[in-house]
């Protein structure tokens, strides 16, 4: 049927293939709507969770990403309590990885020692009034660090000793 | 989340600037207001992406815009009487060879991009004309008169 069309008209669809095209453009965008679904709920990032370790009195709680993107604000937010308060200083010690995946902006508060090791960074902090010590790191995720389902983890010690540790995963979606 | 919202209040200002500047900036673009085109561009990226570098950004936000805007054409087919609100309304700008000013002066449309259209359509003379309609993308449309 096609030849006895003049030539103008030969690539001129008829209501099947329309109606054909139409269905496939509706799949696009359902996928689409899908994604964007995904990207309202959190789904994509930003993401956080919160993990807690305890003992020997001493409680940290270390809020992070869970799913981030390249470029934007990463939460990483730890608390310790201690009822009584803290009697020197203490340092928490942070997977070198995880810290890799970041740009840093700084520390609140910024450290009064740090050194670090091939898998940990230590930072230690004077000890705060009060009952309980809050970090908070500024930092945003940095570009080309997608995916990784490493375990990364951050300790609590006093002086030397260990008290707890908490371990979580961080994912970059592309 | 704060993305897609980000993009979708960023759809509705470009929707609103649009309406706003008329059919006659959107139908002829000079040269300068291409280059300042290209410059709101770049403006709006900076306050829908933000620092986002990611490739699931760019897709949400690019995303966002083409389900707005078919949500846009959907409505408009689907509730016509939207049509004038969202997509705006064809105007005459000569009836009967008669030029009507007054819609001219609410279109800000100098009377030498007329004569321009109507030279590129063929016309020598506005008397000429039966109708001249300014469509809702700035384009003019011409009719003859049939004596």
């Amino acid at each position: 049927m096609a030849d006895r069309l003049p030539p103008t008209l030969r690539s001129v669809r008829d209501d099947n293939s329309v109606r054909r095209a139409r269905n496939s453009r509706r799949a696009g965008l359902i996928l689409l709507a899908l994604f964007v679904l995904a990207g309202l709920t959190g789904f994509l990032g930003i993401r956080t969770a919160s993990v807690t370790g305890e003992a020997d009195g001493y409680r940290m709680t270390v809020t992070h990403a869970q799913v981030t993107r390249a470029g934007i604000a990463v939460p990483f937010h730890v608390r310790v309590a201690h009822a009584g308060g803290f009697d020197g200083p203490l340092t928490l010690a942070i997977s070198e990885g995880l810290l890799e995946r970041f740009d840093l902006q700084g520390f609140y508060p910024n450290p009064s020692a740090e050194t670090g090791t091939a898998d940990y960074v230590y930072y230690e902090f004077d000890p705060p009034p009060g009952d309980v010590f809050e970090l908070n790191l500024d930092a945003r995720t940095a570009p080309d660090q997608n995916g990784s389902t490493t375990v990364y983890r951050t300790a609590l010690l006093l002086g030397d000793r260990p008290v707890t540790d908490v371990s979580f995963r961080l994912w970059v979606v592309p | 989340m704060e993305l897609v919202i980000r993009a979708a209040v960023m759809f509705a200002f470009l929707w609103l600037i649009t309406r706003a500047v008329g059919k006659r900036e959107l139908g002829q673009l000079s040269a300068f207001e291409l280059v300042l085109l290209v410059t709101m561009g770049d403006l709006v990226q900076q306050g829908v992406t933000q620092e986002d570098y990611s490739v699931s950004g760019a897709v949400l936000t690019v995303g966002t815009f083409a389900l707005l805007s078919v949500a846009l054409s959907y409505i408009t087919w689907r509730f016509p009487r939207s049509r004038p609100v969202l997509k705006g309304q064809p105007v005459v700008l000569v009836r009967s060879g008669e030029t009507q000013d007054k819609v001219l002066e609410y279109e800000r449309l100098p009377m030498d991009d007329l004569m321009e259209a109507a030279r590129k359509d063929g016309f020598r003379d506005l008397a000429e004309v039966d109708l001249a309609v300014l469509e809702t993308d700035g384009s003019i449309s011409f009719f003859h008169r049939s004596d």
